[in-house]
C-alpha cells in the first residue's frame, strides 16, 4: 500500500482542518451581512406566476366586490426554518394586504401556531388591516386530513373558535368566506412534506390552486408538481423569497410611494382607531418598530449577497478538493 | 430591557450551539437539552390548549350542557378511544393501544389512497405525456422551432425538454423495476442513463440543500448583527 | 298558379316569421344545475351576459336556497361567463334564482327565473379512475402475498449494493475490526426503519458466523428493543448464542446530534472496517458518513430520504437509493408480505409503463383518446 507523504501539496490541501474551513465560511457569510451588501435578483417563472395569480385574484375581487375571494395560508413551519420561510410569508401577506385580498390562515405544526399568528399581526399593522374583517388566524390545523375536509365544507365546524378565542361565527370575514369555494389560492409555507399533502387533497380532490413556499432542502422535489400544474407556483428557499419580495416591493412603491417610512409614520393618522383591537397590535409605530418594519421588507434580498459569496467559496473548495484528489490519484498510479 | 434580555439569551444559545463545530462541550449539551425540553413542553401545551380543549373537551361539555346526547356520546367515545393510546405505558395492557392505532391508520390510509393515486401517479403520468397547455411533450413542432431558429435556448427548452423528460421517466422507472434479471437488455440499457438522471437530480437537490443550510446560518447572522447589535448599541450609548 | 304563389308565401312566413317577430335577443343566458360528483351540497348557476354593459350595466340575482331568506347578489356586467356556486349543504334542497336586469337609469327588468333541487351522487366520477387503479393494486398485492405465503417463488433481481455486503463483512473479519450497523435515526413507525431491521437480521447472522465484533448503536428506545431481539435471533440461527451480548444493540442517545456525536466518537475509538448506514436519516447523515470515511471504513448506505441521498452518494462506497432499500429488505429477508408487495408494485409499474408508452405513441399519431381514457385523472 502507498504511504501518504503528508508534505506533498495535494495532501496538505486534502488535510485542511475543518475548523479553518468553518471559520472562513463564517467570515464569508458574516461580512456581507455586516456590510449590508446587495446583489440584484432576477425573477424566475415559478415566482412570477404566483405574483400573476395574486393580481388576477385582485382583478376578480374588483369585478366582484360582493363575492370576493380570499387566499388561504398554511404556516406549516416552525422556528427552525423561520429564516427561509418568514420572508416569503411576509411578502405574501404584504401582497394580499396591499391589494385588499382577505387572508385566512392556520398552522399545521404546534410550534408554528404562535409564529404564524405573530407574522400576520406584524404585517397587518403595516397596512392597517383589521382582524376579523381583513384577516383571520384560525389556530392549529391538526389533524390535517380532517382540517382539509372541514375547509372543503365549512371551516367553522372544525374551528369553533379562532386562535384568539373569538367565536368564528361572529367573525365578519368567515360569514362569507368559509370554504374552498371562496378561496382563490392556497399557500403552503413549509419545510416538511405538507405541500405534497396540500397538492394531494386541496388540488387533487377539490381542484384548488396550490402555491408552495418551501425551504431549499425540499424545493427540488416539488418541480414535478409544478410541471404538471398541480402547483401553480413555487418559492424555493431564500432565493424564491427574495424574488417575491422584489416584486411586491415594486408594487408597494407604485401604490404607496417610494418613501415607505413616511407612509408608515402617517398610516394611522385620521383613522378611526376604535376598529383596531389592541390585543392584536397597537395602531401606531415607534421609531424602532418602523426600523424593524423597513428591515423586514428586505430580509431575503439581503441574504442573497452572503448566499452568493458562500456559494462561490464552496465552489472554490470543490475545485481545490478535486484538483488535489486527482493529483493524488495520478501520483498513486505512478 | 426585557426584550434585550431575551435577545441576549437567544444570542448565547445560538453561539452555544455553534460551539459544537469545534467540539462537543457542556455548553452545547446544555443548549441542546434546553431546546429539546422546551419544544416538547411547548408542543404539549399547544396540543392541550389548541387541540384538546377547543376540539374535544369544550364541545363535549357543551353537548352535555345543551342536552345533545348523540353528539356527547360520539365525543365521549372518541375521548375514551383516544385515551387508550396511553395503555402503551403498561406492559400487560399495551395490546389495547392497537385499537386506536388501527382506527387512525385505517381511516387515514383509506382516505388517502385515492387522492394519492390521483395526484402522485395519474396526474404525473398524464403530465409526462402532455404539458399543462395540452401539447404533447414529444412535439415535432417544437423540434421544428429549433431548426427554424437554432439557438441554445430553443434547443434545451423547446426541442429537447420533452424528449429528455419522457426518456428520463422511462429509464428511471425501469431502474427501479426489480422483477427483471440484471442481464436483461432493457435493464442493462437503462441503467447508466437512469444513473445519470438520478445523479443530476441529486446534484440539484444537494445544491439546494446547501443553499438551505446557508440560509439558516444567514438568518442567525441577521439576528445577531441587525437585531441584537443595534439594540445593544442603543443601550450602551444610552 | 295562384295556389303555388300562396303556398310559397306561406312557407316563407313559416320560416321567416320567428325572425320578424323577434325584435331583440335575450339580455342574458342563464341556467341552474346541480353540481355533479358531490353529496348534493352545491348547485351551480351559469350566467352569460349577452347585452352590452352600456345597455345593461348589471344584473340582480334573487337567490333563494331552501328555507333561507332570499339573498340579493349584484353582478356587474363584464361580458364574461360566470359560474356561481351556491351552497346547499345537503341534498334535496330547492334553489330558485330570479334574475333581473338593471338598466342604465337604475330601473329593473325581469329576465326570468330558474330552479333546481340539489342532488347527491353515490359515486364521485372524478375519482373513478384512481379507484379502479387502487382496486387493481390491492388485488395484485393480495394475489402475490398469498402466492408468496404458499411458497411460490417470486423473483427479485439482486441489488448491486448487496453484492458488496459479503465482501465488506469478510474485510472486517480479516482486519479484525468491528462492523457497525446504524439502523437510521427514526422510529418504528418509519418504513425505512422496518426495512433496515429486516436487513439487520441476515447481516447479524453473517457477522455471527464470521465471529466479527458487531455494534448496533440506536437512537430510539423502541427500535433498541426490536434490534436486540433481531440480533439475538440471528446469533441463535447462526448457531453462535455464546457470542451474543445485550450490549451489541444499545441506546447511544436520543438527541439527534448527541447520537451522531456519540456514534462518531465510537467510530474514532473502535475504527470499524465496515459501516452500514441503512434507514431514515436527517441532518446527521453526513456527519456519520464522513466520520466513517475518515477511519477508513467501507460504507454501505441506504435511505429513502431524498434530501440525504446526495450526501450518502458523495460520501459512501455503495448506496441503496430509495426503493432499493425496500427491495433489499425483501430480497434478504424473503418475508412473504414484503416479497408479495414488492412484486405487486413491480407489476403495477409495468402496467403503467406499458399504458404510458402506448399513450405516447398514440398521442404522436394524433390519437389522444387512449391517454384521455386511461391517464387523465378527471373522468
Amino acid at each position: 500500500m502507498m504511504t501518504k507523504d503528508k508534505n506533498v501539496w495535494y495532501e496538505k490541501l486534502l488535510a485542511i482542518p475543518k475548523p479553518v474551513i468553518y471559520i472562513i465560511m463564517f467570515f464569508v457569510v458574516a461580512l456581507p451581512v455586516l456590510f449590508k451588501m446587495q446583489v440584484s435578483t432576477y425573477v424566475t417563472d415559478e415566482v412570477q406566476r404566483i405574483y400573476d395569480h395574486m393580481e388576477q385574484l385582485y382583478q376578480y375581487n374588483q369585478e366582484n366586490p360582493d363575492n370576493k375571494k380570499a387566499i388561504f395560508i398554511a404556516f406549516d413551519y416552525d422556528p427552525a426554518t423561520m429564516a427561509e420561510l418568514d420572508p416569503m410569508s411576509f411578502a405574501t401577506l404584504r401582497h394580499a394586504f396591499l391589494r385588499g385580498i382577505p387572508v385566512i390562515a392556520w398552522s399545521g405544526l404546534p410550534t408554528g401556531v404562535d409564529l404564524g399568528e405573530q407574522d400576520m399581526h406584524l404585517i397587518a399593522k403595516d397596512y392597517g388591516a383589521v382582524y376579523g374583517k381583513d384577516y383571520v388566524f384560525l389556530g392549529y390545523g391538526y389533524p390535517f386530513v380532517q382540517a382539509i375536509i372541514a375547509l372543503a365544507t365549512d371551516v367553522k365546524t372544525f374551528f369553533a373558535s379562532d386562535k384568539a378565542g373569538n367565536d368564528t361565527r361572529d367573525l365578519p370575514l368567515l360569514k362569507n368566506i368559509y370554504n374552498f369555494n371562496r378561496i382563490g389560492l392556497v399557500f403552503s409555507m413549509s419545510g416538511t412534506s405538507y405541500p405534497e399533502s396540500w397538492v394531494t387533497y386541496a388540488n387533487g380532490l377539490y381542484g384548488k390552486m396550490v402555491v408552495t413556499g418551501s425551504t431549499a432542502v425540499s424545493a427540488a422535489k416539488y418541480y414535478p408538481f409544478l410541471q404538471t400544474n398541480q402547483m401553480v407556483g413555487l418559492m424555493g428557499g431564500l432565493k424564491g423569497a427574495a424574488e417575491y419580495e422584489q416584486l411586491v416591493e415594486r408594487l408597494e412603491k407604485e401604490l404607496n410611494g417610494s418613501d415607505v417610512r413616511a407612509y408608515l409614520e402617517t398610516l394611522y393618522d385620521g383613522k378611526d382607531l376604535s376598529q383596531y383591537n389592541t390585543a392584536y397590535y397597537t395602531p401606531e409605530f415607534t421609531p424602532e418598530e418602523i426600523q424593524l418594519s423597513l428591515a423586514r421588507r428586505n430580509t431575503a434580498r439581503q441574504g442573497m449577497a452572503p448566499q452568493a459569496t458562500a456559494h462561490f467559496y464552496v465552489i472554490i473548495l470543490i475545485i481545490i478538493g478535486n484538483i488535489a484528489y486527482f493529483a493524488r490519484m495520478r501520483n498513486n498510479k505512478r | 430591557m426585557g426584550m434585550f434580555l431575551w435577545m441576549t439569551i437567544a444570542l448565547f444559545l445560538t453561539l452555544a450551539v455553534f460551539s459544537f463545530l469545534f467540539r462537543d462541550n457542556v455548553i452545547y449539551k446544555f443548549a441542546e437539552h434546553l431546546f429539546v425540553g422546551t419544544s416538547v413542553g411547548y408542543t404539549i401545551f399547544v396540543s392541550y390548549t389548541n387541540l384538546f380543549l377547543p376540539r374535544v373537551w369544550n364541545p363535549f361539555r357543551r353537548a352535555l350542557g345543551d342536552g345533545d346526547v348523540l353528539l356527547a356520546v360520539w365525543l365521549g367515545l372518541g375521548i375514551v378511544v383516544g385515551f387508550l393510546y396511553f395503555s402503551r405505558f403498561s406492559q400487560n395492557w399495551s395490546w389495547v393501544s392497537r385499537y386506536p392505532i388501527s382506527i387512525t391508520v385505517g381511516y387515514l390510509t383509506g382516505y388517502s389512497i385515492i387522492p394519492s393515486l390521483k395526484a402522485r401517479i395519474l396526474s404525473q403520468l398524464y403530465g409526462t405525456v402532455v404539458d399543462p397547455a395540452g401539447d404533447s411533450l414529444l412535439n415535432a413542432e417544437k423540434i421544428g422551432t429549433f431548426f427554424k431558429h437554432p439557438t441554445l435556448h430553443n434547443f434545451f427548452f423547446e426541442a429537447m425538454a420533452g424528449p429528455l423528460l419522457v426518456f428520463g421517466v422511462f429509464v428511471v422507472i425501469v431502474y427501479f423495476f426489480f422483477s427483471l434479471k440484471n442481464n436483461n437488455p432493457v435493464v442493462r440499457f437503462s441503467r447508466n442513463p437512469a444513473l445519470i438522471y438520478l445523479m443530476v437530480a441529486f446534484g440539484a437537490s444537494f445544491g439546494y440543500t446547501f443553499m438551505g443550510r446557508i440560509s439558516l446560518f444567514i438568518g442567525r447572522m441577521n439576528f445577531i448583527f441587525h437585531e441584537w447589535w443595534p439594540i445593544f448599541k442603543n443601550m450602551v450609548s444610552g | 298558379m295562384k295556389k303555388k304563389i300562396l303556398l310559397l308565401m306561406g312557407c316563407a312566413l313559416f320560416f321567416f316569421l320567428p325572425f320578424l317577430s323577434a325584435q331583440e335577443s335575450a339580455p342574458a343566458e342563464f341556467a341552474l344545475h346541480d353540481t355533479p360528483n358531490n353529496a348534493g351540497e352545491q348547485v351551480e348557476l351559469t350566467f352569460r351576459p349577452l347585452a352590452s354593459p352600456d345597455e345593461m350595466p348589471a344584473f340582480l340575482l334573487n337567490i333563494s336556497i331552501g328555507e333561507n331568506p332570499v339573498r340579493v347578489r349584484r353582478l356587474v356586467n363584464a361580458g364574461k361567463l360566470i359560474i356561481l356556486p351556491l351552497i346547499t349543504r345537503q341534498a334535496g334542497v330547492p334553489v330558485t334564482v330570479d334574475v333581473q336586469g338593471e338598466l342604465p337609469d337604475g330601473s329593473l327588468v325581469d329576465l326570468g327565473s330558474v330552479n333546481v333541487v340539489s342532488k347527491g351522487e353515490w359515486l364521485n366520477m372524478n375519482s373513478m379512475k384512481a379507484f379502479i387503479l387502487g382496486l387493481l393494486f390491492i388485488g395484485l398485492i393480495i394475489f402475490f402475498v398469498r402466492g408468496a405465503k404458499r411458497g411460490q417463488e417470486l423473483f427479485i433481481r439482486k441489488i448491486p449494493g448487496l453484492e458488496a455486503i459479503d465482501d465488506a463483512l469478510g474485510r472486517a473479519t480479516e482486519m479484525g475490526r468491528p462492523v457497525f450497523y446504524i439502523p437510521g435515526t427514526s422510529t418504528m413507525a418509519d418504513v425505512a426503519t422496518l426495512a433496515s431491521l429486516n436487513i439487520l437480521r441476515p447481516v447479524a447472522r453473517q457477522v455471527a458466523k464470521y465471529e466479527t465484533p458487531f455494534s448496533v448503536p440506536v437512537k430510539d428506545p423502541i427500535v433498541v428493543s426490536v434490534a436486540q431481539d433481531v440480533v439475538k435471533e440471528a446469533y441463535m440461527a447462526a448457531g453462535r448464542p455464546d457470542l451474543y451480548e445485550d450490549g451489541i444493540a444499545y441506546l447511544a442517545s436520543m438527541g439527534q446530534f448527541d447520537y451522531s456525536g456519540a456514534v462518531s466518537g465510537s467510530m474514532v475509538r473502535e475504527k470499524p472496517a465496515t459501516v452500514f448506514l441503512l434507514g431514515m436519516f436527517y441532518a446527521e447523515s453526513l456527519i456519520l458518513a464522513e466520520t466513517a470515511n475518515s477511519v477508513g471504513a467501507i460504507q454501505i448506505a441506504g435511505t429513502d430520504a431524498s434530501s440525504q441521498l446526495p450526501f450518502f452518494i458523495a460520501a459512501c462506497d455503495y448506496t441503496l437509493i430509495g426503493e432499493e432499500l425496500y427491495a433489499a429488505s425483501a430480497y434478504m429477508s424473503r418475508e412473504p408480505l414484503l416479497l408479495g408487495t414488492l412484486k405487486a408494485q413491480d407489476i403495477l409499474k409495468g402496467i403503467l409503463l406499458v399504458v404510458f408508452i402506448l399513450a405516447i405513441i398514440l398521442q404522436l399519431i394524433g390519437l389522444d383518446f387512449f391517454m384521455e381514457s386511461f391517464l387523465n385523472p378527471q373522468w
